[in-house]
């Protein structure tokens, strides 16, 4: 919902106010009067679909506010007038009444005033839903894959996007450089998902065998929460998603992250020792890129994982940069701990973007939940509905299963895993 | 206990068991004997008819009074006169023509045989089964509607709809709609014409509905004789790379790519035009030279051939090496479309299990036959 | 059950060859057993083709259900009262939101119109049963056994889990290994059985069965909607017949029908499903706004305002909602054009809606309004289902669906519609016709409490899920995050509480509905034979109405007959006389009565046939042997149900004889 003037001082991703959209602005908090009363102070939930941070969202909202309102004031005059007749023609003796069937004229008319007020309505929508499905205006091109019960992102190399050299694959929070016009272009490998970050645009739907394009554009710096929306399985629930604008020069330095090549863990450190355990245990599924086995004979080859062969969506999340998002298995959970988190989530759209590229520091870390995932991943989040139907999955897993580590392969684990950056 | 017209079906059935047990075991247990399957159908039949009158108590003719089916008035009414004496002999000669000519033609002789001969039983036990007339009609209604109603519904049912289909086969894709419109116009304005005028009468309704009875089978046949229009094969994808690599016409018809989903928000469209290869993906307005796709993941891609030349578009799913009993085998998997006219288009399907970075050489997209000219397509 | 039943004796007269056709009137049956007589006992109940008495049981059934699904919202609410909820495993929560759905829609709103609309259609336009009085039964049987075969699938490892809607791929064998959706499919193609053999039944009463002089345009506007839903039921279960049959083909057999990478699109499950899913939004909805319909002329003394207007804009209703499914599907990516044609299509259908509102309300407008606890719950439905459609107006706009849909929001519009429409407008229903379904009052003044606690419980339970759902909170999601529930006035965690407590309110509202009906059966006052000054025909018979419903058949002369002979109007001063009281009229109808009624006889046919279905059912999950088992039953039911003459001779109603002897209440004999 919508807060009021006053409080927006005090709270983060205000976008920006410029002239013709304060206008507008000043109109519906004019108008929706019992909103503006409601509107208390604090912050409202991540996901207020009336908090528009992008041109996308915003056309949607100045669409659906003045629907709203007029919703608003056709209710509140249907009400005054049946409370009226309750209270007039309530029976107080008076002799039955004349046996009325009714009145032409009163009726057509009772019918044409809807009509009018829905062809008023109606032509806005028809030229923003054609708005809202262009395709041909697109600055940055992201392809997004669904399964169960997280997202990949990929970036296509391309010209957009302020040039990308090679792919670049990542998952969890969809990374993204404000002011551009970014086209989310989605698909699924298994059951249908849908892609929604209500500040930025409405939610579309991701069907396997299907390319569906969803517009995106932020106006300042920030993250903006998301959450799959179409009913995809037992975990539906925990496939959260987040987006994070940066400022299109922040943005050249996540993508430089990303591409940059791989550092292998100084010999004899535990995150050397966890980079033995990551080979054994982890990177069948998870791709590192750049990890490589060495035979004894010298000969190089990199390590490629095979999640064909092992998940039933035929994909795990690339693990090359995980430090750099902050959050993991399905955005469900968060790699800071929450005061580092809280810093994040609560900069200032100045200070957003440094603070987002530091990544994930030993400090920061949310061991808690990281230890319990690799402790028994089906346990933190509900996979089978009954663990012993594995066996119908043809031998393969769904979602990540319980690898038995001990404390201290853990520990090793997350040292190499801190690395990734 | 049993009434005399169970007594001749218990027997009946009885004979026809042991006729069915003495052919079977001496054709040597004969699964596959048509004998064998005959006799234990008319068992089958008769053990049902059994039933129903065991059940019915021969319709209620006290089956203690020794003399009612000779002094019951009954016993006196002349028969009425029946057709399944005649259908019963076509029947049978169809039998004798069928193990001469055609199996089928045994068959139906079978069946026919089978119904005239159980209507004949039904029909004159009925006759007996009382004094009144109208009672002993409504006695065998009651036994054989529900067995009649169905067969007959289903075969005339069957009937109408393979005429229909012959027709519709027949006639070409343009005419085809034309012919169903005109068709169910037709019904229409004449069920319109039979519910605005309720008092038309009977014979004038059967004759209209016997003449476009007869109308209809007589198309059908005539157009099933005369064989059904050239129906061009959608269904186009090999996986042979013999196939694939030349710009021969081949037959193939290995998966329907002609789906719902590949008319519609497909990953991306492959045009040859002037010996040249692009593609169009979707969020880029210029054609490009290479394509993105995420692995493990059904992909449509159309071709589209905007070339005089017939073309086929062959996707060069990489190159693997795989031990198989210790030796080293390299793999080239290939897939494509059929050979694509001027401006036709085709669908493949595709789903990369590994990435790019695992295959020796890079995933394409070519057209055997045109050179130099080739998509990338990147799995990362 | 007699399949043939003799003749009697043989009395061929004499005179050989002339023999005159014999009288035959059978009257001793033989058979394994013989057809069910007891018109009293369990029996009467188990084999009855009587309408009224298989309205009660679709009532009492379809009541059953309201309880277990009821049950099920409020473990949903219970789960979702805190963050984190942990009353409920992933897995059952799943369970829990399907199974709602799928009891309250079919289970429960389907089959208490179905109760209404057998009971009273054939009373409202003067019949004396339906056109097919055990296809009826049958109908009710399979409704029932469909309903327990769903249920039993709690017991059987696991309900169906993928969402009322079962979209594709996510309800294959794959993602939903349990044998729930196989229970879910073939449970709903019983009751589907049940929903069509009823429509076809009840279109074929209304059009041939009305009493003489009953016009189309003179019918009981209840009989009108129910008119026109089963007309929708009629083109709309064929549909989801198909889908469920694809489904089941899918998880059975192996089939393709939606798999991608055999090139199918999962969308057509979707189009597939809301084809028949939108037109069953009305199917819900109509029949309620008929009982309202009904209820408001008659406690503000007057017509119904512009009853022409209130028909035709019902089957615009009817008509149009086939013409607005995809707006289920706007965040689908049906392409900008689909969306744009069936986002305006949608607001279409606001008009005839906005009509039925105006004309409720101007029926009210100089009326005398009585507020009985019927007329609280059909001014209920006008304000409630108002603010259902307001909300729907938003979702028509497609862009701003896209920001809505799949969130709380639309939780809160679609609750506001059937619960504050359809559920509200049969608890009208209920307070309404009590006293003619038992010849006893409902109490009024518990009624009022369970009015007032009702309403107030559904507008706790669903008025914040319009701000949970503004705020961002997606349905179908087995738990929230404090992280993401925001602060102050909007606070997910706050208003989630308020609906879980206004759930529990709304159970408490629906407790006293079950206690006022348990203490009316016990001793609650004998119904007046009027008790509200009733319009229509339903009323010109005793409460309860005899077995067959009308000593003669009344010749009807208007709308509203029975007011219109129980009042004269003043045409010049517009003054309304009363010129007969309803005694006067029964009693004159009783005077007259028709001689040898003619009744259809209770048969064991239909109740066989249907149990026969669920035993194929689970023979087609667990083993094939039991669906043989099953068919058998199923063949044999057909074939002695079709052997059955549809009357038991001798079965006639004969009215008391001059010297007052005994009333022979359907002769029981055959």
């Amino acid at each position: 919902m919508r807060r009021s003037e006053t409080n927006l001082d005090t709270v983060r991703n205000v976008p920006t106010v410029n002239g013709r959209r304060s206008v507008r602005r000043v109109l519906p908090l004019a108008g929706v009067a019992l909103a503006l009363a409601l509107a208390g102070c604090a912050k409202d939930a991540p996901q207020d679909t009336w908090q528009p941070a992008g041109p996308n969202a915003q056309k949607i909202h100045d669409l659906q506010w003045p629907v709203f309102l007029t919703a608003g004031i056709v209710g509140v005059l249907v009400f005054g007038f049946i409370g009226f007749v309750l209270v007039k023609y309530r029976d107080r003796g008076q002799p039955i009444p004349k046996q009325s069937h009714g009145n032409q004229k009163l009726e057509i008319t009772l019918t044409i005033i809807p009509a009018l007020i829905l062809v008023g309505v109606g032509i806005p929508t028809v030229s923003t839903i054609f708005d809202l499905a262009k395709t041909d205006d697109t600055e940055c091109i992201v392809n997004v894959t669904g399964q169960q019960w997280w997202w990949e992102y990929d970036y296509p190399a391309q010209d957009g996007c302020g040039g990308i050299s090679a792919p670049i694959v990542t998952s969890g929070q969809l990374v993204i450089p404000t002011g551009t016009k970014v086209l989310v272009r989605g698909t699924s490998r298994d059951v249908i998902h849908s892609y929604w970050i209500p500040a930025l645009n409405g939610k579309k739907d991701m069907v396997p065998g299907r390319v569906h394009t969803l517009r995106l554009e932020a106006d300042e710096p920030g993250i903006y929460a998301g959450q799959c929306t179409e009913f995809c399985g037992l975990s539906h629930a925990n496939m959260k998603m987040e987006a994070v604008a940066l400022s299109p020069a922040d943005f050249e330095t996540w993508k430089a992250g990303q591409l940059a090549a791989y550092q292998a863990p100084a010999a004899g450190t535990a995150a050397a020792e966890g980079e033995s355990l990551f080979k054994a245990n982890c990177a069948y599924c998870h791709q590192v890129n750049g990890l490589t086995n060495t035979a004894p004979d010298g000969t190089v080859t990199p390590v490629l994982a095979n999640p064909d062969q092992y998940v039933v969506s035929g994909a795990a999340p690339n693990l090359s940069h995980l430090m750099t998002r902050n959050t993991f298995a399905g955005a469900t959970w968060d790699l800071l701990t929450p005061e580092c988190r809280d810093r994040v989530w609560n900069a200032s759209p100045e200070e957003f973007g440094a603070l987002y590229l530091q990544g994930i520091t030993a400090e920061c870390l949310n061991e808690v939940d990281l230890r319990e995932w690799l402790r028994n991943a089906p346990a933190k989040k509900p996979m089978y509905a009954d663990a012993a139907a594995k066996e119908e999955l043809d031998g393969k897993v769904r979602g990540m299963p319980a690898l038995g580590l001990n404390e201290q392969q853990i520990d090793l684990i997350i040292a190499y895993l801190l690395e990734r950056k | 206990m049993f009434t005399t017209g169970s007594k001749l079906f218990i027997g009946a059935t009885a004979v026809s068991l042991a006729a069915t047990i003495v052919v079977g075991a001496t054709t040597g247990g004969g699964t596959g004997s048509l004998a064998t399957i005959g006799l234990i159908s008319l068992t089958v039949a008769l053990a049902f008819l059994t039933g129903m009158v065991a059940f019915v108590r021969d319709a209620n003719v006290r089956g203690t009074e020794p003399g009612a089916t000779t002094s019951a008035p009954a016993a006196q009414a002349a028969p009425k006169a029946s057709m399944w004496p005649l259908v019963s002999v076509v029947g049978l000669t169809l039998v004798g023509v069928g193990l001469i000519t055609a199996p089928v033609v045994f068959k139906a002789g079978v069946v026919v045989l089978l119904a005239g001969a159980a209507e004949w039983m039904v029909q004159s036990w009925s006759e007996r089964a009382s004094a009144s007339a109208s009672y002993n009609t409504e006695v065998r209604r009651r036994i054989l509607f529900p067995l009649e109603f169905p067969v007959l519904g289903a075969v005339i049912g069957a009937v109408v709809v393979y005429s229909f289909s012959r027709i519709m086969l027949y006639l070409s894709k343009e005419a085809g709609p034309v012919a169903f419109i005109v068709v169910a116009s037709l019904i229409f304005a004449i069920g319109i014409l039979f519910a605005v005028k309720p008092k038309l009468s009977k014979g004038l309704v059967a004759g209209v509905c016997t003449v476009a009875m007869l109308a209809l089978v007589g198309t059908g046949a005539a157009m099933a004789l005369s064989g059904q229009r050239h129906i061009h094969e959608y269904a186009t994808v090999s996986n042979d790379p013999g196939v694939c690599a030349s710009a021969e016409e081949t037959e193939i018809d290995y998966k329907s790519s002609q789906s719902v989903a590949a008319k519609s928000n497909t990953t991306a469209t492959i045009y040859l035009e002037n010996g040249k290869l692009s593609a169009q993906v979707l969020g880029i307005t210029d054609r490009q030279q290479s394509i993105t796709i995420p692995r493990s993941n059904a992909s449509h891609i159309v071709f589209r051939n905007l070339d005089a030349e017939r073309a086929r578009l062959t996707a060069n799913l990489g190159t693997f090496e795989t031990e198989v009993n210790g030796t080293k085998v390299t793999e080239k998997p290939v897939t494509c479309t059929a050979l694509v006219e001027q401006d036709g288009r085709q669908f493949l399907t595709l789903n990369f299990a590994k990435s790019s970075a695992a295959s020796q050489t890079p995933y394409t997209l070519t057209v055997p036959g045109v050179e130099g000219s080739s998509i990338e397509i990147v799995v990362p | 059950m007699a399949i043939i039943e003799r003749p009697s004796s043989t009395p061929a007269v004499a005179g050989a060859g002339t023999a005159a056709p014999a009288v035959v009137t059978p009257s001793e049956a033989y058979g394994v057993f013989k057809r069910p007589v007891s018109s009293t006992g369990w029996r009467s109940w188990l084999f009855t083709v009587d309408h009224k008495k298989l309205g009660i049981m679709y009532g009492v059934a379809a009541m059953v259900f309201f309880l277990i699904g009821g049950l099920e919202a409020l473990l949903i609410r219970a789960q979702l009262a805190g963050p984190e909820g942990t009353v409920l495993s992933a897995d059952q929560y799943n369970q829990m939101f399907t199974m709602h759905a799928t009891t309250m829609v079919f289970l429960f709103v389907m089959p208490m119109a179905a109760a209404f609309a057998n009971y009273f259609v054939p009373l409202q336009i003067g019949a004396r049963d339906v056109a097919f009085p055990r296809i009826n039964a049958f109908g009710f049987w399979c409704f029932l056994f469909g309903g327990i075969f769903l249920n039993t699938s709690w017991f059987l490892g696991g309900a169906a889990d993928g969402g009322w809607f079962m979209y594709q791929p996510n309800a294959n064998a794959l993602f939903s290994p349990s044998h729930g959706i196989d229970f879910w499919g073939l449970g709903l193609q019983i009751t589907g059985i049940a929903s069509l053999t009823g429509a076809i039944n009840l279109i074929v009463t209304v059009l041939n069965m009305r009493a003489p002089g009953m016009k189309m345009m003179k019918m009981p506007i209840f009989t009108w909607m129910v008119l026109v839903v089963q007309f929708l039921l009629l083109f709309a279960i064929p549909v989801i017949t198909v889908a469920l049959f694809l489904l089941m083909f899918q998880r059975e057999f192996g089939a393709t029908f939606f798999d991608v990478s055999a090139g199918a699109d999962p969308l057509l499950w979707q189009h597939l499903f809301w084809i028949f899913g939108h037109p069953e939004v009305y199917i819900l909805v109509l029949p309620s706004f008929g009982i309202i319909s009904e209820v408001l002329p008659v406690f503000s003394r007057k017509p119904l305002f512009g009853y022409r207007f209130v028909v035709f804009s019902g089957a615009a209703i009817g008509f149009l909602g086939w013409g607005v499914w995809a707006h289920h599907m706007f965040a689908s990516g049906l392409g900008p054009v689909s969306v744009a044609v069936f986002s305006v299509a949608t607001m279409l259908i606001a008009i005839p809606t906005g009509v039925k509102i105006f004309n409720w309300t101007l029926t009210m407008w100089g009326g005398k309004l009585q507020y009985t606890v019927a007329m609280l719950f059909a001014i209920g439905l006008v304000v409630q289902f108002t603010i259902g459609g307001l909300s729907g107006v938003t979702h028509a706009v497609a862009p701003s669906d896209t920001q809505q849909t799949d969130t709380y929001y639309i939780v809160a519009h679609f609750h506001y519609t059937i619960f504050g429409g359809a559920v509200l407008g049969l608890f009208a229903g209920f307070y309404y016709w009590w006293p003619k379904m038992f010849g006893k009052m409902l109490s009024e003044r518990l009624g009022k409490w369970n009015f007032w606690v009702m309403v107030i419980g559904m507008n706790m339970t669903f008025g914040p899920m319009h701000i949970i759902g503004l705020q961002g909170q997606p349905r179908r999601m087995m738990n929230w995050t404090e992280a993401r529930a925001g602060e102050g006035f909007f606070n997910l965690g706050f208003w989630n509480l308020v609906a879980s407590i206004g759930s529990f309110i709304l159970a408490v509202g629906v407790f006293l509905f079950i206690v006022n009906v348990w203490i009316t059966a016990r001793k609650g006052a004998k119904a007046p034979l009027d008790p509200w000054d009733a319009r229509s025909l339903e009323w010109m018979t005793a409460s309860p109405p005899k077995e067959h419903n009308f000593d003669s058949i009344p010749t009807v002369h208007a709308l509203d007959e029975f007011f219109h002979r129980k009042y004269e109007e003043n045409h010049e001063t517009g003054e309304i006389t009363k010129v007969a009281s309803a005694e006067e009229i029964l009693a004159e109808m009783e005077a007259n009565a028709d001689k040898h009624i003619h009744l259809p006889s209770p048969s064991y046919w239909p109740i066989l046939l249907a149990l026969g279905l669920p035993i194929m059912a689970y023979g087609l999950i667990y083993n094939l042997l039991l669906t043989v088992i099953g068919g058998l039953i199923v063949l044999l039911s057909m074939f002695g149900w079709s052997l059955e003459p549809s009357v038991a001779d001798d079965s006639d109603y004969d009215p008391p004889a001059d010297s007052g002897g005994a009333t022979k209440e359907l002769a029981t004999l055959g």
